[in-house]
């Protein structure tokens, strides 16, 4: 009894020092090839598996054509270097002075554009000099809601003076479009008056330009215009001729005008297409005069100023666009409505101001006051590509007389917008808009500005 | 009344289409050849072939939208389901098949293993001396390829660097798929090779594509164009990545699903450890060119046994390589399209940068080391690295998964890295160890990570002591490397029983040790009735204990031996 006692002490003193026990270590194989469920792995069980995912995904396979479609593409695109090509072509077309883009109607529009190009003819011709230019262009689009379409073709040459750096640039340019709005004139112009006009334009422009240093530069320029104006040939809405009373709106038959205009402008943004830091300036004044009898006689003044600001990193921009224009008749004379200073509308163009809630060409009047602020980020950027999301305001406001500018007078638009890149060129920039006449989208292929 | 009518047998006649189809599709898998002769196998398994740009769409777009209309994973999602691996046995390892097989972890590879890599007894590649018929050649962006036939016949696709980061691409392909290889995957040999460009001579039916995707003949004059592209070294030779084609190859390795006409193929692929751990390799290594389309699938015969062989291909967009330049900035943290990360981004009006960012605008936007590409470890969070396409299988990496992996991981010590990377012969010795001390301290970024999201023991022993008691030993991985220090790491375990219908019964309470061994009396059981010894660490002072618990299930399997283990689970 006293021997088993010790010897199961001896035990209990061993047990916390268990490794000067005999040991037996019992061993596996912890790489054996066998499967923990092993049943996983049998093909009876791999066809129910299949079955029933099948069955969960039969929702699905309705997409599934549209899959092996685009996917069937993408693979031939790629196997066939079908990118690579479309680039070769791209920059064969560059190379000998073609560019091709698209052409948005005025009133943006998603899916709505049409071809435009550009040529710069001393590259087609490969005439290797540097002092003259010269290039083309046109394009089509059909317009929004398909109400016809709107044409433009041009041309523009450049040759560099002898003195100093100073240029000479000539212009010619035709538009037409079948449709384009008219809503009246002034601030109080109501959408209900919504008609719409035909305007058939030749333009032609001889420039000096004098450079005053890398980013500053003066223009003086002679003008000819040409304008036939029609009835806009939209369905369900009003013909401005039949709309309006004629006498009410200058030159509503359209006429000739000869004009010359300064120009002093100074540009220091880092790009362009995608201005990160850096302003663009510029400061115009015009003078107009009637040549076919018609009785325009009238002074533009016009400054516009753009600034970007990193806010302390360049993906994160705020830009500011500040625009005020001011026509004046002179002795009684007159200026043409399609001439007059334009707000409404998601596109930069020479046309209507940005004011991205409201129509393209929503408000004419003699003067416009116009501030955009756009707070742009950054939310992707993958090698080349990249896209911004943009936060945008506008407010702006037509005026007879400077006078008469009034701060609750003006007119609002909010909204948001994205930006998508390719090397820092805007590929697509879409926005939607709110104002108080409800929301408005806009598609372009340029930055707003 | 008619038309009713009409329409009615319209009906029925789509809906009996309907069900034939569906008929036709479940039917159909079943029919594929089960214990087929090799040249039958062979014809059956479908060769199947992708491209990047289709990949780009099904996983960025399609995937996107296809996700809501797959009841499956819409059920997994709300109830934020876990999915145990597959293919992995009884000792939470991944037994050897066509997808991986044990090197590394079986048996700790020599430093000359690991600097052959798959060329082990096969080598030595193309002989430099030449001549070499070249039978293809290719052009992309400013990166360029040559298919050569070497003296002996043997085929092999070389790669080369681009002009402005010599050494970069090759170097990365050349450590990348040793590490790949001592992990345990298939991979083709590759071969750093250094030539004189005479020594290629174009066959007369030669052509390549051209950088404009135009198909070409391949003349001497157009190789020389295209050698211009790359860059030169001393006397004029040419740095390359030489890999050995493989034969046999029928299309590539889903990483969803299965493919059917492979009769071994029978585990989805979503559920392999062996690719969900892909995640957490290609963290290690930068990896972020996993796709569908760096496989190849190859029917090989192995001890009599016909079988298809799961290979990885193409490492040269590994490391801080992205192939034809360094990798993008964003690479590895974002996908190429991430929309979850773009969503994020939206709201928040980028008030606060983002890491990847951070990052980059601290190195004033400059890849520091051509050779080297873009590659660090500042701001790297071995959860939240992603390839450059979303795949389902790298979502369903489980901790229990990700552990394995880390384990494995870990096997490679500081000199093994060293060895393989010095394979790399970089010209300048303070880029190889530069990029050694790189994947050095990622890998312990990786492991100390996914070691302190289980409970990190391993190589578990079962030793029966005198007086029926049984003794556990471990090894905690966490101090092993050095992640935690022994004097503070404490372990407790408690045993449960379960009976033969699985329900538990706690048998013992927690009982905590201060050492990596205790021994425990287990009680007599039932026949069929099994322990599960559950076991948790706990590392500093404050630590808490790990979680998901580690299980040991203890068994006989027979009732005149002594208990053995059965089981190993890490969790999930």
């Amino acid at each position: 009894m006293v021997l088993s006692a010790v010897f199961f002490l001896f035990l209990a003193l061993f047990a916390d020092a268990s490794s000067l026990l005999a040991e037996k270590e019992i061993s596996y194989d912890p790489y054996i090839s066998i499967l923990k469920y092993p049943e996983a792995n049998q093909p009876k069980t791999a066809e129910k598996r299949n079955r029933n995912q099948f069955l969960a995904r039969i929702l699905e396979q309705p997409l599934r054509p549209i899959e092996y479609g685009v996917g069937k593409t993408a693979q031939w695109v790629e196997e066939k270097h079908m990118d690579q090509k479309t680039i070769w072509l791209v920059d064969e077309l560059s190379l000998h002075g073609i560019h091709p883009s698209l052409k948005f109607p005025t009133d943006g529009s998603f899916g709505t554009f049409g071809p435009e190009a550009m040529v710069e003819l001393d590259k087609l011709f490969k005439i290797q000099q540097p002092y003259v230019s010269a290039d083309v262009f046109g394009g089509w689009t059909p317009n929004k809601d398909f109400a016809g379409s709107s044409v433009e073709l041009g041309g523009h040459y450049e040759v560099q003076l002898p003195l100093g750096h100073m240029y000479h640039e000539g212009n010619v340019h035709y538009s037409r479009s079948s449709a384009e709005r008219f809503y009246g004139i002034g601030q109080d112009s109501s959408p209900g008056n919504l008609s719409t006009y035909q305007p058939e334009e030749l333009a032609l422009e001889s420039k000096l330009g004098f450079p005053l240093g890398q980013t500053v530069e003066s223009t003086a320029s002679f003008i000819f215009q040409r304008m036939n104006i029609g009835n806009g040939n939209r369905e369900r809405v009003g013909k401005i001729k039949e709309h309006f009373p004629i006498a009410g709106i200058p030159g509503i038959n359209g006429g000739d005008l000869i004009g010359l205009v300064a120009g002093l402008g100074h540009d220091n943004r880092d790009r362009e297409s995608d201005p990160k830091h850096g302003g663009y300036e510029s400061l115009g004044f015009s003078y107009f005069h009637g040549v076919d009898g018609k009785d325009f006689h009238y002074l533009k003044v016009s400054g516009e100023v753009s600034h970007y600001f990193p806010i302390a990193s360049d993906r994160r921009i705020f830009a500011v666009r500040l625009v005020a224009e001011k026509n004046q008749e002179l002795g009684g004379g007159q200026i043409p409505f399609y001439n007059l200073s334009r707000l409404g509308g998601s596109g930069r163009s020479d046309g209507s101001g940005l004011l991205r809630s409201y129509n393209y060409n929503r408000f004419f009047e003699e003067g416009l006051a116009l501030a955009n602020f756009e707070y742009r980020y950054n939310i992707y950027e993958y090698g080349d590509f990249a896209a911004d999301v943009v936060a945008l305001f506008d407010a702006g406001e037509v005026f007879e007389e400077i006078g008469r500018f009034g701060f609750d007078e003006l007119r609002l638009s909010y909204g948001g917008g994205l930006n998508i890149k390719f090397r820092r060129r805007t590929l697509l920039s879409v926005t939607i808009a709110h104002g108080d006449e409800g929301w408005q989208t806009g598609a372009q292929t340029k930055v707003s500005f | 009344m008619n038309k009713r009518k009409k329409f009615k047998r319209y009906l029925s006649g789509a809906l009996s289409a309907l069900v034939l189809l569906t008929f036709v599709v479940l039917i159909g898998p079943s029919r594929s050849g089960f214990g087929a002769m090799p040249e039958e196998f062979d014809r059956n398994i479908k060769n199947k072939e992708t491209s990047f740009y289709r990949e780009f769409f099904d996983r960025i777009f399609y995937d996107q939208v296809a996700q809501f209309f797959r009841l499956d994973r819409v059920k997994d999602k709300v109830s934020l389901k876990k999915h145990e691996a597959l293919d992995i046995n009884p000792f939470d390892e991944v037994p050897d098949s066509g997808f991986f097989v044990n090197r590394n972890a079986r048996k700790h590879l020599s430093p000359s293993e690991l600097k052959e890599g798959p060329a082990n007894m096969k080598g030595p590649g193309p002989d430099s001396k030449g001549p070499w018929k070249v039978l293809k050649g290719e052009v992309a962006g400013v990166s360029a390829g040559l298919l050569i036939e070497d003296q002996k016949g043997d085929r092999y696709f070389l790669k080369f660097d681009p002009k402005d980061n010599p050494e970069m691409a090759t170097s990365a392909e050349i450590i990348s798929h040793k590490f790949f290889y001592a992990l345990g995957y298939h991979v083709p040999e590759y071969y750093l090779v250094r030539f004189n460009p005479e020594i290629l001579k174009p066959d007369p039916k030669a052509t390549y594509y051209n950088k404009d995707g135009f198909k070409e003949p391949l003349t001497q004059e157009a190789l020389g164009e295209i050698l211009d592209r790359v860059p030169k070294f001393k006397e004029g030779l040419v740095r390359a990545s030489a890999g050995k084609m493989l034969t046999g190859v029928k299309g590539y390795t889903n990483f969803d699903g299965r493919q059917k006409t492979d009769p071994d193929d029978l585990i989805p692929h979503e559920d392999r450890r062996s690719l969900r751990a892909l995640q957490v390799f290609g963290s290690w290594l930068n990896h972020y060119d996993l796709r569908e389309g760096n496989t190849l699938n190859v029917v090989e015969t192995e001890n009599g046994k016909v079988l298809v062989k799961h290979y990885l291909i193409n490492f040269g967009a590994t490391l801080g390589s992205a192939s034809s330049h360094p990798k993008v900035p964003a690479a590895g943290y974002e996908h190429i399209v991430d929309w979850f990360a773009v969503g994020k981004t939206v709201p928040t009006l980028k008030v606060v940068e983002k890491p990847w960012e951070k990052k980059w605008d601290a190195l004033n936007r400059q890849v520091a080391y051509p050779s080297l590409g873009y590659f660090d470890n500042s701001q790297f969070n071995p959860n939240e690295w992603k390839t450059q396409l979303p795949y389902e299988v790298f979502n369903r990496l489980t901790r229990g998964d990700a552990f394995w992996a880390a384990k494995l991981l870990m096997s490679f010590t500081d000199e093994d890295i060293r060895s393989i990377v010095e394979s790399a012969e970089f010209s300048d010795p303070e880029n190889a160890k530069l990029l050694s001390e790189i994947l050095i301290a990622r890998r312990d970024i990786i492991g100390r990570y996914w070691f302190s999201h289980v409970t990190p023991l391993d190589q578990i022993r079962l030793s029966e002591v005198e007086g029926g008691k049984y003794q556990i030993q471990f090894v905690d991985l966490a101090v092993q490397h050095g992640f935690a220090k022994p004097e503070e790491s404490r372990y407790r375990y408690r045993l449960v029983a379960i009976d033969p219908k699985g329900h538990h019964r706690q048998l013992k309470g927690w009982q905590e040790v201060d050492t990596p061994t205790f021994s425990f009396e287990l009680p007599s059981l039932d026949s069929g009735n099994k322990v599960a010894l559950n076991i948790q660490a706990k590392h500093g002072g404050n630590g808490v204990w790990s979680d998901p618990q580690l299980k040991v299930v203890l068994a006989k399997t027979t009732q005149d031996t002594p208990n053995n283990i059965i089981e190993i689970d890490h969790g999930i």
